[in-house]
C-alpha cells in the first residue's frame, strides 16, 4: 500500500490492484517452435527496453523467466502493489508448456489467494472440452470471491485445426457467444479482451475491436475490459467504450510511456478522460514488461499539462489516480478494499517480504508534458 | 550505366521510398527507419531491405507497404528489375516470395485472406485524412484563423507562395509561416488533391471528396484530433520498438 504526500502535507491511503500481471516461461527448454517463440519473448523484450528507466532493464535470461520469487518481491515487495490479476496468455502453439499457462497460475494463487487472483482463459475453438475446463477452474479455484471472476482473451492465438492452421478468432461468433453464455452462467463477468495481429481473415483489420462492441452490446451485465486501450486503435476503442458502459479502459503497455513519453501519454489520459470519464479506466505495469515501482511512483507525480486540461475540460487529480491504481478495478473484481487491507495486514506475504506501508511524496518532482514533436 | 547515373537512380528510388507510407502510422516509411539497405546495381537492378518494427507486424498492413513501394519503384524510368526483402518477420518467407513474384495479397495468403486489401486501405486512408486535416485546421487556427472560418474555405483559398502558405479567408490573408505549421499544411494539400472528387472545398472528411456534416465542423475536429493522437502513439511506440530491435543482442 502506497500513502502519497502532497506537499499541502496531505496524506491519502492508496490500494493498487494491477489487472494484467504474468509470470512467464519463456526459457528456451520451453520453446516449442524456436522462431516463433524467440520472436515473441524478444518482442516483449524490445517493448520493455523502448519504454523503462535504463536501471530497470534485466539481462535476457532473467527476463526469459525469473519465476515466482523475483515476481512476488518486485511486484509486492518493491513495486506498490497490493494484488495483482493473473491473465494467462497460453500461446501452446509456440511453448511447450505455454507461455503463462493457467495450471501454473492456480499453483501461485493458491499460495498466495489474497494477493494473487485467478484469471483463466478460453477460447471457442476448444469447444465443450473448454467449457468443461471453465467449470472445474471455477469449482476448484473460487477460493475467495473475486477468485476465478476474469478470464483473458487473447483472439489473435494461433492453433492447429483440422489439420491446418488458424491464426485466430474474433469475439463475435455463434461459438464466442455459447462461451460467454457459459462465463455468465459461471459468474465469471470480466472479459479481458487483447488484440494481436493475425486474425482470418487477414484482409480484415485485426486489431479492430468491432467484435468487443457486438460481445459487450448483447452482454450488459458482463465487463470487458479492452488491454493496452486498444493501441493501435485507440480512436476506434474512444468511440466503442463511449457507446459501451460497460466496455473499460485497460492501461497496460499504455501506462509505460508515463515516463519516457509524458507528452504522449498525456495526450491518451486526456483522450480516455474526456471520452470514458474517470471510473472506466484500469491501472496496470503489465509486469514483467514493466516494474510497477517506477511506474506507480511516475503516474502519482504526472501533472495533465494545461493546454490539455483547458482544451478538454478534464483532469487528473489524486482522487482519480487513486481510482485508476484501485478502485476501480476493485469495483470491477468485487474486491472489498477496506477488508483486504484487514486481511493483508498480517498475511503470509507481509510477513515473508516484511511488508510496510511505502510514503511517497508527490508533487516535488512532478513532471510536465513537453509538446508533442509533430 | 555510368556512376553518376547509377547514383541518381538510387537518389530516385529513396525519393520514391519517401512516398511510400506506414499505413498504420501514416509516417515515410524512410523516416520510419524501416529502410535498412538500399542497393542498386550497374544494369539498373534495385534491391531494398527493409524491416519492420516488430517480428508480428500485421501482414495485411505490411503487405500494403511492400506492395506500395514495389510499384513505386519499379515505374521508374532506369528501373530494371526491383527486388524487395522483408527481415526478421514472422512470415517473411512467404510475404518476400509473393511480392517479388508480383502476387496481390490475397494470392499470397489464399485460404487464410477473403479478399484483397480494398476495404482495409480505404479505412485507414480515411483515418489519415482526418488527421492530417486536424494539424492543418490546428495550424490554422495557431496562425489567426478562427474555426469556424475553416469549413467555409475552398482549395483554391490556399496558395503556396514560395515556402510559406497564404489563406485566403473573408477576404483577409493570412500566412502560415511556422516551418512544422506549413509542413502540416502541406500534408493535407498532397492528401486532398491526389483524391479523385468533383467537390471543391477544403473541409473534406471523406475520401468521396464529402464533408463533414453542416455545423458538426468543431465535433469532426475533436475526433480528427484523437485519429492524429493515436497515429502519433503508434509511431511512437514503433520507434522505441525498433530501436530496441536494432540495438538488441540475440540470446
Amino acid at each position: 500500500m502506497i500513502i502519497a504526500e502532497t506537499p499541502d502535507g496531505k496524506k491519502q491511503d492508496i490500494f493498487v490492484v494491477d489487472y494484467h500481471f504474468h509470470i512467464w516461461n519463456a526459457a528456451k527448454e520451453n520453446w516449442l517452435r524456436p522462431d516463433l517463440a524467440k520472436g515473441w519473448i524478444n518482442c516483449f523484450y524490445d517493448y520493455t527496453k523502448a519504454l523503462s528507466p535504463k536501471e530497470y532493464v534485466w539481462d535476457w535470461d532473467t527476463y526469459a523467466y525469473y519465476g515466482e520469487e523475483k515476481a512476488l518481491q518486485d511486484v509486492f515487495g518493491d513495486g506498490h502493489v497490493d494484488m495483482a490479476i493473473f491473465e494467462p496468455q497460453t500461446l501452446m502453439y509456440f511453448y511447450h508448456k505455454g507461455f503463462s499457462n493457467v495450471d501454473a497460475i492456480a499453483g501461485y494463487v493458491k499460495k498466495w489467494p489474497d494477493r494473487l487472483v485467478m484469471g483463466s482463459r478460453w477460447d471457442p475453438r476448444d469447444g465443450e472440452a473448454g467449457k468443461a475446463l471453465l467449470e472445474e477452474q471455477v469449482r476448484k479455484f473460487r477460493i475467495r470471491p473475486f477468485q476465478m471472476r476474469n478470464t483473458k482473451l487473447y483472439t489473435a492465438e494461433w492453433k492447429e485445426e483440422n489439420g491446418g492452421m488458424s491464426r485466430g478468432w474474433r469475439l463475435d461468433s455463434k461459438e464466442a457467444f455459447d462461451f460467454l453464455e457459459k462465463n455468465r452462467e459461471l459468474g465469471i463477468n470480466v472479459q479481458v479482451a487483447h488484440k494481436g495481429p493475425t486474425v482470418w481473415p487477414l484482409d480484415k483489420d485485426a486489431f479492430d475491436i468491432g467484435d468487443v462492441d457486438t460481445a459487450a452490446t448483447s452482454f450488459p451485465d458482463m465487463k470487458f475490459v479492452v488491454t493496452h486501450i486498444g493501441l493501435p486503435r485507440l480512436d476506434d476503442f474512444c468511440w466503442v467504450a463511449t457507446q459501451d458502459k460497460n466496455i473499460y479502459a485497460g492501461m497496460a503497455v499504455a501506462m509505460a510511456f508515463v515516463h519516457t513519453r509524458p507528452r504522449y501519454f498525456a495526450e491518451m489520459m486526456a483522450n480516455l478522460l474526456y471520452w470514458l470519464g474517470p471510473d472506466r479506466i484500469l491501472f496496470s505495469a503489465d509486469y514483467a514488461l514493466w516494474h510497477p515501482k517506477w511506474v506507480i511512483e511516475d503516474f502519482l507525480n504526472f501533472e495533465l499539462p494545461e493546454d490539455l486540461k483547458k482544451e478538454y475540460g478534464v483532469d487528473l487529480t489524486m482522487e482519480i489516480k487513486k481510482k485508476i491504481l484501485g478502485e476501480n478495478a476493485a469495483k470491477v473484481w468485487g474486491i472489498d478494499i477496506e477488508q483486504q487491507k484487514k486481511t493483508q495486514k498480517n498475511d503470509e506475504l507481509s510477513k515473508k517480504l516484511h511488508l510496510q506501508p511505502g510514503t511517497i511524496r508527490v508533487g516535488e518532482a512532478a513532471k510536465k508534458g513537453k509538446p508533442l514533436a509533430r | 550505366m555510368a556512376q553518376d547515373a547509377q547514383a541518381n537512380l538510387k537518389e530516385s528510388v529513396l525519393q520514391a521510398l519517401s512516398t511510400v507510407t506506414d499505413p498504420e502510422l501514416d509516417e515515410p516509411i524512410t523516416e520510419l527507419g524501416f529502410v535498412k539497405n538500399l542497393s542498386v546495381s550497374e544494369d539498373g537492378r534495385v534491391s531494398v531491405d527493409l524491416v519492420t518494427s516488430t517480428f508480428w507486424c500485421s501482414p495485411n498492413f505490411v503487405y500494403m507497404m511492400l506492395e506500395e513501394a514495389r510499384d513505386v519503384v519499379s515505374k521508374l524510368p532506369g528501373v530494371k528489375e526491383m527486388r524487395l526483402t522483408l527481415g526478421g518477420h514472422h512470415d517473411s518467407d512467404r510475404i518476400n516470395g509473393a511480392i517479388n513474384a508480383g502476387k496481390s495479397f490475397s494470392e499470397c495468403y489464399d485460404s487464410e485472406a477473403r479478399g484483397d486489401l480494398v476495404e482495409l486501405n480505404k479505412m485507414i486512408r480515411n483515418r489519415a485524412l482526418r488527421s492530417r486535416l486536424y494539424s492543418m485546421a490546428a495550424a490554422f487556427v495557431r496562425s489567426g484563423l478562427v474555426a469556424e472560418e475553416i469549413p467555409e474555405l475552398s482549395r483554391q483559398d490556399v496558395t503556396a507562395n514560395g515556402d510559406t502558405f497564404v489563406v485566403n479567408s473573408r477576404g483577409r490573408m493570412v500566412p502560415i509561416t511556422d516551418p512544422a505549421d506549413m509542413r502540416r499544411v502541406a500534408r493535407y494539400l498532397s492528401f486532398l488533391d491526389g483524391l479523385d472528387r468533383t467537390t471543391t472545398g477544403l473541409v473534406v472528411w471523406e475520401l468521396d471528396g464529402n464533408p463533414p456534416p453542416e455545423d458538426e465542423f468543431v465535433s469532426t475536429l475533436i475526433a480528427g484530433r484523437l485519429a492524429k493522437a493515436n497515429f502519433s502513439l503508434n509511431a511512437e511506440l514503433c520507434r522505441a520498438l525498433l530501436e530496441s530491435r536494432l540495438n538488441r543482442e540475440e540470446p
